[in-house]
């Protein structure tokens, strides 16, 4: 299998177990160490992006300003309403991408498996285009449940072409391709015979940004996190038993259809509803937990918040760096992010062919 | 007294029967082995025993009770199951296999436990491999990784291990190794264990019982003297075969010359 080169030998991971009564919890310390680093980065990426632009406010006014600490230069419009709710999403669509990719892979055993790569982030954006171009008059609040279900028919066809059948991981990358490919000519053949004002909000859409996001955003895209980051931490315990085979799995007393698909829910829940809010930024979800694996290892308590944080500043960073490199002009995050991910992906494959 | 018995079982995958109308009994704090030809329904009897696989009719016991009953997390803190050939996840290490073996005694309050610390750090102990507790399983030898995973199910704490073929795809001294770990721990510990054997002799020197399958159904179960037999391997492997005794320890080992109802 693909993977970055893995780490032969760990030293012995240095851990705090905590126990009170009934109550017991492991803690790998490096683990917790690397993903306040990650987290720290993350952070780092927001205050940059906040600061940055035609009307630039210096790191330290920002955390000031954030904390509410005084507003010495007048800047809390800015920095509150204008740069902090896209920052705030990059942040959290990063995080809900990563967290969607390292269930994916786990759940399938592939390394190619992210949800943009297997066809469920193009079939969100497939029924998010519909919405926008057939029905312009409807809510953006609609645009979240319509991307999910979108995201679900993909998943569901998906299972159905390729997975059920235990195929190779080339096999079930190869579909994804595919309905990747078709969803996004239903795309595009919308945007074509669609009205101009709709197809090119569609557009720019579609490339994968945080253009212009604002609070309404974040607020209707905030309460599927609370529902989804909690369902993959209760989760990762299983996941781990997943990991291990069906057979063992089940051996070890795991309910394995049950939970494959509640973690099915989550992953493609999390992609979907990242979708909806920022447009399809790809490759993330497939970088994102490959980075956290080879910082953290692959027990799934530690995975899972190190990927989000992973994902969480790549997207921010990408924000960042699309704002900055050609300013005025602006390149969405999603054009950086497959700059970055593409070879990625090609690497990939190529040492998955020769693995 | 036995642990673990199958009542009447048929199992069929579409139209292909596999298992007809068997029943077996595995003794407690005995070793069995389940020996028979390529595709005669032994891996299908263990996956039976072990609850991953469901027969269409009869019925599985464990302790008396009826194993399709019973919760499945607490099959897992009776039976510890091992799979033919087991997925390795890559990076994982043997400490954190073996710590897997908790899992049905954990829940997302209770991570971690001081009895999941002792059985932990006594499975690595007993199969020999704190030595590299913290190397990654895929850079081990075959016959440290079956250790490792070994030491996952012991860590599960079960009376009753069933492991399909453990010895398979390792070389000589690594299938010593295992073979001699499970007698090991059957003799130490009294654990009950049954295994699919594809080399008869080893299944006669470590076993207990031996049952022989032949197109789904029991061809003899019984001790190694009564199974190991010239009738048995013309009639369940279609070979010719001469039985001789090891001088170390009386049991029978069995050397084949040649095929049966072949001319050539």
């Amino acid at each position: 299998m693909a993977r970055l080169a893995p780490i032969a030998s760990r030293p012995k991971a240095r851990e705090a177990t905590l126990r009170a009564g009934p109550v017991s919890l492991r803690l790998n310390l490096r683990s917790v160490l690397i993903i306040c680093v990650l987290s720290l980065a993350a952070f780092a990426g927001l205050v940059a992006n906040v600061g940055y632009g035609e009307y630039p406010v210096s790191p330290v006014e920002v955390v000031r300003t954030l904390v509410g600490l005084g507003d010495d230069g007048g800047h809390a419009f800015v920095v509150n309403s204008l740069r902090l709710p896209r920052a705030l999403v990059a942040v959290a669509v990063g995080a809900a991408l990563g967290v969607s990719g390292v269930i994916l892979q786990g759940l399938t055993r592939n390394d190619l498996a992210a949800p943009d790569i297997v066809g469920i982030n193009a079939g969100a954006s497939l029924a998010a285009v519909s919405l926008i171009v057939v029905a312009p008059a409807a809510s953006i609040v609609y645009l979240q449940p319509a991307a999910l279900a979108g995201a679900f028919l993909a998943a569901g066809l998906l299972y159905l072409l390729a997975w059920r059948r235990k195929g190779s991981p080339l096999r079930l990358v190869l579909v994804g391709i595919g309905l990747s490919a078709v969803a996004g000519a239903g795309a595009t053949l919308l945007i074509a015979v669609g009205e101009i004002e709709q197809a090119s909000v569609a557009l720019v859409w579609l490339a994968g940004s945080v253009y212009g996001r604002g609070w309404d955003d974040f607020y209707s895209f905030t309460p599927w996190l609370l529902v989804f980051f909690p369902l993959a931490l209760l989760l990762s315990r299983h996941l781990a038993a997943m990991n291990l085979g069906d057979n063992v799995a089940r051996a070890l007393g795991l309910p394995v259809e049950k939970v494959r698909g509640l973690l099915l829910l989550t992953s493609v829940g999390l992609a979907g509803t990242a979708v909806a809010t920022a447009g399809t930024i790809g490759f993330v979800a497939l970088m994102a937990p490959h980075i956290a694996r080879h910082l953290v290892g692959p027990a799934y308590g530690g995975l899972i918040p190190a990927a989000a944080a992973t994902g969480a500043t790549i997207v921010v960073g990408a924000d960042f760096v699309g704002r900055a490199l050609f300013a005025p002009v602006e390149l969405p995050a999603g054009i950086v992010t497959a700059v970055l991910g593409a070879p990625f992906f090609l690497y990939l494959l190529y040492r998955n062919r020769n693995g | 007294m036995s642990k673990l018995s199958t009542e009447r079982i048929t199992f069929a995958y579409e139209d292909s029967t596999v298992l007809e109308d068997l029943s077996v009994a595995m003794p407690e704090g005995r070793i069995t082995s389940i020996i028979g030809p390529n595709g005669c329904g032994k891996s299908t009897l263990l996956g039976s025993m072990a609850r991953l696989l469901k027969p269409r009719t009869g019925s599985v016991h464990l302790d008396g009770e009826v194993i399709a009953n019973l919760a499945t997390r607490e099959v897992a803190k009776r039976l510890g199951v091992l799979p033919q050939g087991p997925h390795v996840p890559e990076g994982l290490t043997t400490r954190e296999l073996v710590s897997q073996g908790r899992y049905p005694h954990q829940s997302f309050l209770r991570q971690w436990s001081r009895s999941d610390e002792r059985a932990v750090a006594r499975a690595l102990e007993i199969t020999g491999v704190d030595g590299f507790a913290d190397r990654a399983l895929d850079t081990l030898s075959g016959g440290q990784r079956q250790r490792a995973w070994i030491a996952m199910a012991l860590a599960q704490q079960t009376d009753t291990l069933l492991l399909d073929e453990p010895t398979t795809y390792l070389d000589m001294a690594h299938q010593l190794e295992v073979l001699e770990l499970l007698a090991r721990l059957n003799r130490e510990e009294g654990q009950t264990a049954v295994m699919v054997l594809h080399d008869l002799n080893s299944a006669a020197r470590y076993s207990h019982q031996m049952i022989a399958l032949c197109e789904g159904r029991v061809y003899a179960a019984g001790s190694p003297h009564e199974v190991m037999t010239s009738h048995m391997l013309g009639d369940v492997f279609g070979v010719k075969a001469d039985i001789f005794y090891d001088p170390r320890n009386g049991s029978p080992q069995c050397l084949p010359y040649e095929l049966l109802g072949r001319t050539s």
